[in-house]
């Protein structure tokens, strides 16, 4: 079966004025993602992964900009968009989780509000006014509480963020997100702020719903592991480019970016126990002094004075891609 | 808010009410000039008068039974005899209390009217050059001493360019019967537009006087709290679901930066009460600010000191009010 192209973005550039001068947090982000697929977007903080997604939804902050390239959504060009048209994308189409759901749902307003708002914004085939209308929105707040499993939705719709639970919270910023069944949902550090029992079960509600509401799912995380069991394909960010990119089995057992090798090294693991764990050494560069090189390079292993020279990423198999010089002695 | 801890907070109102009754007893006890002397005036009086007088007044009692009879009384409502009007200091009060609160009332008004919008364009606007005149005009708001301020005003706005009235409440042309007490009410009240507009005028420049100090505060107050709203993950996380940008801004970021802005108000009103004697003395106004000033001159002890109580509790009633606004608008706070 041929997938359709749900989302593309060509050399995405986002950058952000500040004091110290223009800081350019995207730098040239290209993807693809299919319908029905999950991406898994991973990179260390700072390093472009969720500006890129906020730049796809038009919500970079007042002092970034998008100073170039192309996001094309099932076909339209977002970018070409006013921001009334944006706005009916955002929420109907392509909806967003955060990364805390105490800071994302409004302390003041109940959540029977904060979901209503929701669908009163996007949806077009409900009763036009009156008690019908509220029932509908009720019903529908109702079904969506249920299917996050938020047990007795009657009672709880009443209720205001700070009565639930961590992981129920981030159950109805979930059910909020998924209200106007949207095509994309793009949830940003969707387990950090849970504690790890709850984490699996959120990560396999997401992917549960995927499936039953056939959406396309990006991940924007720094957890491998999370990838390694959720997601179709994964991307590597680091300090605001792609590094690599391919079908996730490809990534975890065949690396070709020394990043993405560093990445996986230093996830602790049980039969290393007792060992100490391998950290990268040094910090992601300062965006505003970066220069042509390879960005890497003052951390990476395996550097070479080529590296000195722009590396670009390059096509290696149909859907790899890498940015470095030596990936064929990393297989 | 259960009644239980509703009342428990009553309750602690006591004490408070009982030692600044003390104080405000103590403080004027001890305060130089004679009550007597100044009723009688300086001549023409026999010793045996005076000290008639003094036994009258009830002055001639030890300091501590004078306020343990006070005690005694205010507890059953009735706050003795003003000494300079021979009437009943509750009646005396009543007269000039719609006159303060109608004032204070205005003042809170005008500082609202004029703060919310002005904090909130200056947070949206932050940095420019709207934002930096905003910030001026607080900090000349709230360092303006009263006084100085209102006649300013009056030279300005009454004296040169005589839009407004210099002084009093309503014009001696307008003859309006009191219903409420409230002339603004009571105006419309007799359907008596004109003298409603009169009455308008009469009280902008004092009302304006009173208020800035107060809309200074409540700017700078609404303009921080807005912007750190506008930073919250909620708000951003409004703009992702898609909502109307009106809705994220009232419903989303205004309602949450308000919650400061509603306390801080109720507490100033409070403070409005201090302000109303310089004020009322400036623009001639009739009201309880001007009573107290005049009692004080002619030490009329039991007119100031149930004066005082009723700031007190004036005062302690707004915190109150605060507390219970704070918990209405903000559903984690629990009283």
């Amino acid at each position: 079966m041929k997938k359709r192209v749900l989302l593309e973005v060509n050399a995405l550039k986002t950058t952000f004025s500040t004091r110290a001068g223009p800081v350019t947090a995207v730098d040239g982000v290209s993807l693809t993602l299919n319908e029905g697929e999950c991406l898994g977007v991973v990179g260390e903080s700072g390093s472009g992964k969720s500006v890129t997604f906020a730049s796809v939804m038009g919500l970079v902050r007042a002092n970034g900009r998008i100073e170039e390239g192309e996001i094309r959504f099932m076909g339209r060009d977002l970018r070409a968009m006013s921001a009334e048209e944006l706005r009916l994308v955002r929420g109907r189409e392509i909806a967003m989780t955060m990364q805390d759901a105490l800071t994302a749902l409004n302390p003041s307003l109940r959540i029977d509000e904060q979901l209503a708002e929701m669908m009163e914004a996007h949806l077009d085939d409900l009763p036009v006014f009156g008690p019908a209308r509220k029932r509908a929105i009720r019903d529908r707040s109702v079904e969506m509480l249920r299917l996050v499993g938020i047990p007795s939705p009657e009672a709880r719709l009443q209720q205001y963020p700070h009565e639930f639970s961590g992981g129920m919270r981030q159950r109805i910023m979930i059910a909020i997100a998924l209200a106007c069944r949207p095509k994309l949902l793009i949830a940003d550090e969707p387990t950090t702020a849970l504690d790890v029992t709850i984490q699996a079960q959120v990560l396999d509600l997401i992917s549960d719903l995927r499936r039953e509401l056939g959406m396309s799912v990006v991940f924007i995380t720094h957890d491998l592991g999370i990838v390694a069991e959720h997601c179709d394909r994964v991307m590597v960010m680091y300090a605001g480019q792609v590094v690599e990119e391919g079908e996730t089995s490809e990534i975890i057992e065949q690396c070709r970016h020394p990043y993405t090798r560093a990445l996986l090294a230093s996830i602790p693991r049980p039969e290393l126990r007792g060992q100490s764990l391998n950290p990268i050494p040094g910090n992601v560069p300062d965006l505003r002094d970066v220069t042509n090189e390879c960005r890497f390079r003052s951390r990476c292993a395996y550097a070479v004075p080529a590296c000195s020279r722009p590396v670009m990423m390059r096509e290696i198999a149909p859907g790899r891609k890498t940015r470095c010089i030596r990936d064929g002695e990393l297989a | 808010m259960n009644p239980a801890k509703f009342f428990q907070r009553l309750l602690q109102l006591a004490p408070v009410l009982l030692g600044v009754s003390f104080i405000a007893f103590m403080m004027l006890a001890m305060t130089p000039g004679d009550p007597v002397a100044l009723i009688i005036g300086e001549h023409a009086a026999t010793p045996e008068q005076i000290e008639t007088l003094r036994r009258d007044l009830g002055l001639n009692q030890p300091l501590l039974q004078r306020f343990a009879s006070f005690l005694a009384d205010a507890v059953t409502g009735n706050f003795g005899t003003s000494f300079y009007h021979r009437r009943p200091v509750a009646e005396v009060i009543g007269e000039r209390l719609p006159a303060t609160i109608e004032l204070s009332l205005v003042a809170l008004i005008v500082a609202l009217v004029t703060s919310i919008p002005l904090g909130v364009l200056a947070a949206i606007r932050k940095n420019t050059i709207f934002d930096r005149i905003a910030t001026l005009f607080s900090l000349v708001g709230v360092s303006m001493p009263g006084f100085w301020l209102g006649i300013l005003l009056i030279m300005i706005f009454a004296v040169n360019l005589q839009l407004f009235p210099v002084a009093g409440r309503i014009g001696f042309s307008h003859e309006v019967d009191p219903i409420t007490g409230f002339m603004l009410i009571d105006t419309l009240l007799h359907r008596n537009f004109a003298a409603f507009g009169e009455t308008l005028r009469y009280i902008a420049l004092p009302a304006v006087t009173l208020g800035l100090p107060m809309a200074a505060i409540l700017m700078r107050v609404t303009r921080t709290s807005m912007l750190e709203v506008l930073q919250q993950d909620y708000v951003t996380f409004a703009n992702a679901k898609g909502l109307k940008p009106r809705r994220i801004f009232f419903r989303h970021a205004l309602k949450n930066a308000l919650i400061p802005t509603v306390s801080v108000a109720a507490i100033e009103t409070g403070s409005l009460l201090g302000g109303n004697m310089i004020v009322e003395t400036i623009f001639g106004w009739p009201g309880l600010g001007r009573l107290v000033v005049e009692s004080i001159f002619v030490r009329n002890y039991p007119l100031v000191q149930a004066a005082v109580l009723l700031y007190a509790v004036t005062y302690v009633l707004l915190n109150f009010i605060a507390d219970i606004l704070y918990t209405l608008l903000n559903p984690r706070v629990k009283l």
